[in-house]
């Protein structure tokens, strides 16, 4: 225990120190963790130099996916067409779209903190048809979406000063920052998106959004290190993440991939993914016995995180030998095929007080988000690795999957942006 | 009749007595021998009738209803996840139809029954040693043996013979480590409890208005009726099957005895009860759905009509709900309508208006667009699928994964804006009058294999007339190749949907193993040769099935293309393919799931606990 401890504040420190490295990594020993759940030796992935350029756009979708779309939907490929019907129907992928930007974006509102309301209802909502909309522009061209989209970014750039509620303030800069600087991302090479105003919304996404994601990472909020779910630093990591490549800062991007795989909050891959069955071939999530909401919404942003940093050359799908399909199948075999899954007792230790967990949580059994599609495409048609039954599943029960505003007016449908039908089948 | 409910003020005492009772401390002998001054207490208590009736009061909320007592769930008993039913989700019944029951450490449903039967006990205790005129607490008594009857028929059902206790041990008592009695030593006592209760208890005439709510002599004569066909046909078709080893045996054949006594009772309280089927369908605002607006009676804005329960004389015994006093405290409306959704079975085991099931009748419509098979059919299929609502036009629904059909059964009216969760406030039908007259037509039938036209008339063929359906007669049985037992029983799986009959029917009638393990199945979605909504013949080659944009393929399979979503189901049509929604792979129901098993503590706490068979 004491070295656990001693770990953690140490891996606080590399985490926030670590960024400056470059090359480091290999082929280790886990020290960091009970090594129960590992399967073999894990294998870090290296971080580039600062000042190596990030790839472009390089966010969920580059070039390679749009030009795949493209083809298939001039062939009348059947699961595409049927995922692009998906997001035409959508009413935030529409042109006459009307962004309602506010000065103090507030999640945890009504609150000591923040005595004002929340409203932060209007970031995801704005957020998801910037997104929707710069999906239509690339796939079909018409700048009426480009122009749209462009403007939901410049009216919150130029609108929004700050963040601002209680401790869930940090689930706003995760979600809504990694959205937006995806958004943003996507749109970067629009020829109608001035450069002052690009720049201006770089500079608002970093200093609204990234100083929160790093406080975060660095202090959670002064808690202890164990008190944030996963959800919350994931939000955090794919936020810095996303804002490293839309700034085309190196660094800020290695400060994400490395918190990803050595940070010392339930936001790294091996604690967020807390247990790996492993003749079972499932992973059990951070959350998974807490309820499914977060459970589900901890896989979504796994597969969020592990989608971006691939298309930036590295492969978290891939590790610690695929622990994240792992990790999705557990999810659907409990969630979509309604079987039941081993469950290692979790611990929560929530500062003075551990919760032990004994038994996967029911409650909310059966949310559905957006989120297998992409999964299983990746290791099964992408990397042709294995089967990946539960997965398909999920995959199938959610065809075509949709997006931000299929899923209820609540924020949890929004948590992820979707469209995996359309986006990532092969 | 007042809605009022059971002086709730009052049942403070019984917890009060039951905290001392076990709050006894670390001191000396004789201060435990005080009697406590600073409140009521056993030993000080029941000197009055008044006293006695305050205690048996708290044994109303005993029985399982909405609100949960003591970590009960009413959806623990609701039918959802048997051969009826489209819900494969998540719930413990789903588990239980499907065989998959593991033997738990603990179970709520043994350790609750046992705790209230002690509280019953001690009261019995205390009327023998009652130095008043025993007649004044006479009622009081016989509500005690009605509920202790209540109580050991419910773990008769889940576990079969269980130790009898009528007395009330201390923690060194014999009784503790007594083995358990046969089923057969346990239905004896069930029905000397009730002799007993049915003696004692006032009828409902006798009942003041501002007493409604109190156990019957009616209604205790139809929950005896309810435990002898119970009992006659577990005997009949299940025999001795289930009984656990060492069991003794039934002492005699009692099959007939208890038949013949079904019949009676039921009839006495068909005839001399004053009960009445709630039928208003001749109200314009109702609208045919009286078997739909019954279930969520509460109030005067429980349905279009204003009518409030002073209007229900159907239910024999209730327990009692009220927005102020007592709201349900569940997510009834939401849940039922999620989890209580009717499965193809159901759907096809409505009957036409003109009394025939949907393979005989000429007024049936087919599966072609999803308005056709509310058409000319049982008003109760309207009532409980739709609610209020009108059937569905063709093109409305589009098949993404869900089942098609809905259910509004036992929903509050106009959810959620007249009762939102946890306020639905409806009376839980404990015992209502449409039950006695099925157990009348099921006894008769079971005792002499016939039934007559008259006895029909005055029992099941009220149900039918009430939900627009054609009388059942022994000439339509004979003209339609029907068999008459069999229409019985499906009159009796339409009328108590979701009421929480289904697995003890199947149960006793010994065919549980046989209808559980069915592939559950949904909407028919046809094909090439029976064009539907869902699928048509492909324009490309007429003899191949092409799903139209109202039905997502992929959302049911398990495998993408594969077909895996779909299976054959035989119809009047011929083998129609139909939505698979749980398949016969998954269900593994035997036997021995005819009983649960008891919970491993009980057994470590007494190694004489024989389990139950094959757990």
């Amino acid at each position: 225990m004491k070295r656990l401890a001693l770990f953690s504040i140490l891996a606080t420190v590399l985490s926030v120190s670590m960024i400056d490295c470059s090359k480091k990594g290999g082929e280790e020993y886990d020290e960091l963790y009970d090594t129960t759940n590992m399967v073999g030796a894990v294998k870090y992935i290296d971080t580039l130099p600062p000042g190596t350029p990030l790839i472009h756009p390089g966010g969920l979708n580059v070039t390679e996916d749009f030009d795949r779309i493209k083809a298939a939907l001039v062939a009348n490929n059947k699961d595409i067409t049927a995922g692009y019907n998906k997001l035409k129907a959508n009413s935030h992928a529409d042109s006459t779209y009307t962004p309602s930007p506010v000065v103090k974006l507030i999640r945890g509102g009504s609150s000591r903190e923040e005595p004002e309301p929340d409203n932060y209802s209007k970031a995801f909502n704005d957020a998801a048809a910037a997104y929707q909309l710069a999906l239509r522009w690339k796939i079909e061209g018409r700048t009426g979406y480009a122009n749209k989209a462009v403007q939901i970014l410049n009216a919150w750039a130029s609108t929004c000063t700050q963040l601002s509620g209680d401790p869930n303030v940090f689930l706003a800069a995760g979600f809504y920052g990694y959205q937006f600087a995806l958004a943003g991302e996507l749109m970067r090479d629009y020829s109608g998106w001035a450069p002052a105003d690009f720049q201006a919304y770089q500079q608002w996404m970093l200093k609204v959004f990234y100083t929160m994601n790093h406080s975060f990472l660095v202090n959670h909020n002064g808690a202890c290190i164990d008190h944030y779910w996963a959800n919350w630093d994931l939000g955090n990591i794919a936020s810095v993440m996303a804002i490293g490549i839309l700034t085309d800062n190196r660094t800020m991007y290695n400060e994400a991939v490395n918190y990803f795989q050595r940070g010392a909050g339930n936001g790294n891959i091996r604690k967020a993914i807390y247990y790996v069955h492993k003749d079972a071939g499932l992973a059990q999530i951070q959350e998974s016995g807490r309820d499914q909401g977060h459970a589900t919404l901890v896989t979504a942003l796994l597969a969020t995180i592990c989608e971006i940093a691939y298309h930036q050359g590295d492969d978290f799908y891939g590790f610690n030998d695929n622990m994240v399909l792992k990790a999705s199948e557990y999810t659907a075999k409990y969630n979509v095929a309604y079987e039941d899954v081993p469950f290692q007792q979790y611990p929560y230790r929530d500062c003075d007080t551990t919760i032990m967990q004994t038994e996967i949580s029911d409650y909310q059994r059966g949310t559905v988000r957006p989120m297998y599609t992409m999964i299983y495409n990746h290791y099964v048609k992408r990397r042709g690795l294995k089967a990946a039954p539960y997965t398909e599943r999920g995959v199938n029960a959610s065809y075509p999957e949709g997006g931000g505003g299929d899923y209820g007016p609540n924020s949890g449908g929004f948590d992820q942006l979707g469209f995996g039908t359309l986006l990532y089948s092969r | 009749m007042s809605v009022k409910i059971l002086e709730m003020k009052n049942f403070i005492i019984p917890v009060a007595i039951g905290t001392l009772i076990i709050g006894a401390g670390s001191c000396t002998k004789n201060f435990l021998d005080l009697k406590p001054l600073d409140r009521l207490s056993e030993a000080t208590y029941f000197n009055t009738p008044d006293q006695f009736k305050y205690a048996t009061n708290d044994f109303y909320e005993k029985m399982i209803s909405w609100e949960p007592v003591d970590g009960s769930s009413i959806y623990d008993f609701m039918d959802f996840g048997s051969d009826i039913s489209a819900f494969v989700g998540d719930a413990a019944q789903v588990k239980y139809g499907r065989g998959a029951v593991n033997v738990p450490l603990d179970d709520k449903y043994w350790v609750n029954p046992y705790a209230y039967i002690r509280s019953i006990n001690i009261i019995l205790k205390k009327a023998d040693a009652y130095s008043g005129k025993k007649e004044d607490i006479k009622q009081y008594v016989a509500a005690a043996k009605f509920f202790r009857a209540w109580h050991y028929f419910f773990l008769l059902k889940r576990f079969g013979g269980v130790p009898i206790v009528t007395t009330v041990p201390d923690i060194e008592g014999e009784e503790l480590k007594a083995p358990r009695n046969s089923r057969y030593e346990v239905i004896d006592f069930i029905l000397a409890d009730l002799k007993e209760a049915i003696a004692g208890l006032p009828t409902e005439q006798a009942i003041p208005t501002s007493e409604k709510g109190h156990v019957s002599k009616w209604a205790a004569e139809a929950f005896k009726a309810r435990v002898l066909l119970y009992e006659a046909t577990w005997r009949k078709y299940t025999g001795t099957s289930t009984d656990f080893k060492g069991s003794g045996g039934a002492a005699a054949d009692q099959v007939n005895q208890f038949l013949t006594e079904a019949i009676s009772l039921a009839k006495d309280v068909m005839q001399n009860g004053g009960y009445k089927l709630w039928n208003y369908n001749s109200n314009t605002a109702i609208a045919n759905r009286s078997n739909f607006y019954l279930f969520c009676i509460d109030g005067s804005g429980g349905n279009p009509a204003g009518l409030d329960k002073t209007t229900n004389s159907e239910f024999i015994l209730k327990s009692m709900y009220d927005i102020n006093l007592r709201p349900g405290g569940i997510n009834l409306s939401h849940t039922v309508q999620n989890q209580g959704l009717p499965n193809r079975k159901m759907m096809d085991m409505y009957l036409c208006t003109d009394g025939l099931p949907v393979n005989k009748s000429g007024l049936f419509k087919g599966y072609k667009n999803v308005s056709k098979e509310y058409q000319n059919r049982d008003y109760r299929l309207l009532s409980y699928v739709l609610g209020n609502k009108k059937a569905p036009d063709s093109g409305t629904i589009t098949l993404d994964g869900k089942v098609g059909y809905t259910n509004f059964k036992l929903s509050a009216y106009n959810y959620p804006t007249y009762r939102t969760s946890n306020q639905e406030s409806q009376d839980y039908p404990q015992i209502r009058l449409a039950e006695v007259y099925l157990i009348y037509a099921e006894a008769l039938m079971e005792k002499n294999g016939f039934i007559s036209d008259a006895d029909l008339n005055s029992s099941i063929n009220q149900l039918r007339a009430r939900a627009g359906v054609a009388p059942l007669t022994n000439a339509l049985v004979t003209n339609n190749g029907l068999n008459m037992l069999d229409e019985i029983r499906r009159e009796r799986t339409v009328e108590l949907y979701g009421e929480c009959f289904r697995y003890d029917d199947l149960k006793r009638w010994g065919i549980a193993e046989h209808e559980l393990n069915q592939s559950v199945c949904g909407m028919v979605v046809g094909g090439a040769s029976y064009e539907t909504e869902f699928k048509v013949a492909s324009k490309v080659d007429p003899t191949v099935d092409s799903a139209t944009g109202k039905y997502i393929v992929r959302n049911y399979e398990k495998t993408a293309g594969s077909g895996d979503g779909e299976t054959v189901v035989s119809t009047v049509y011929g083998g129609l393919k139909a939505i698979l929604i749980d398949d016969a792979a998954n269900r593994n129901f035997r036997r021995q799931h005819y009983l649960y098993p008891l919970p491993l503590r009980q057994i470590q706490l007494n190694p004489n606990l024989v389990q139950n068979n094959d757990y």
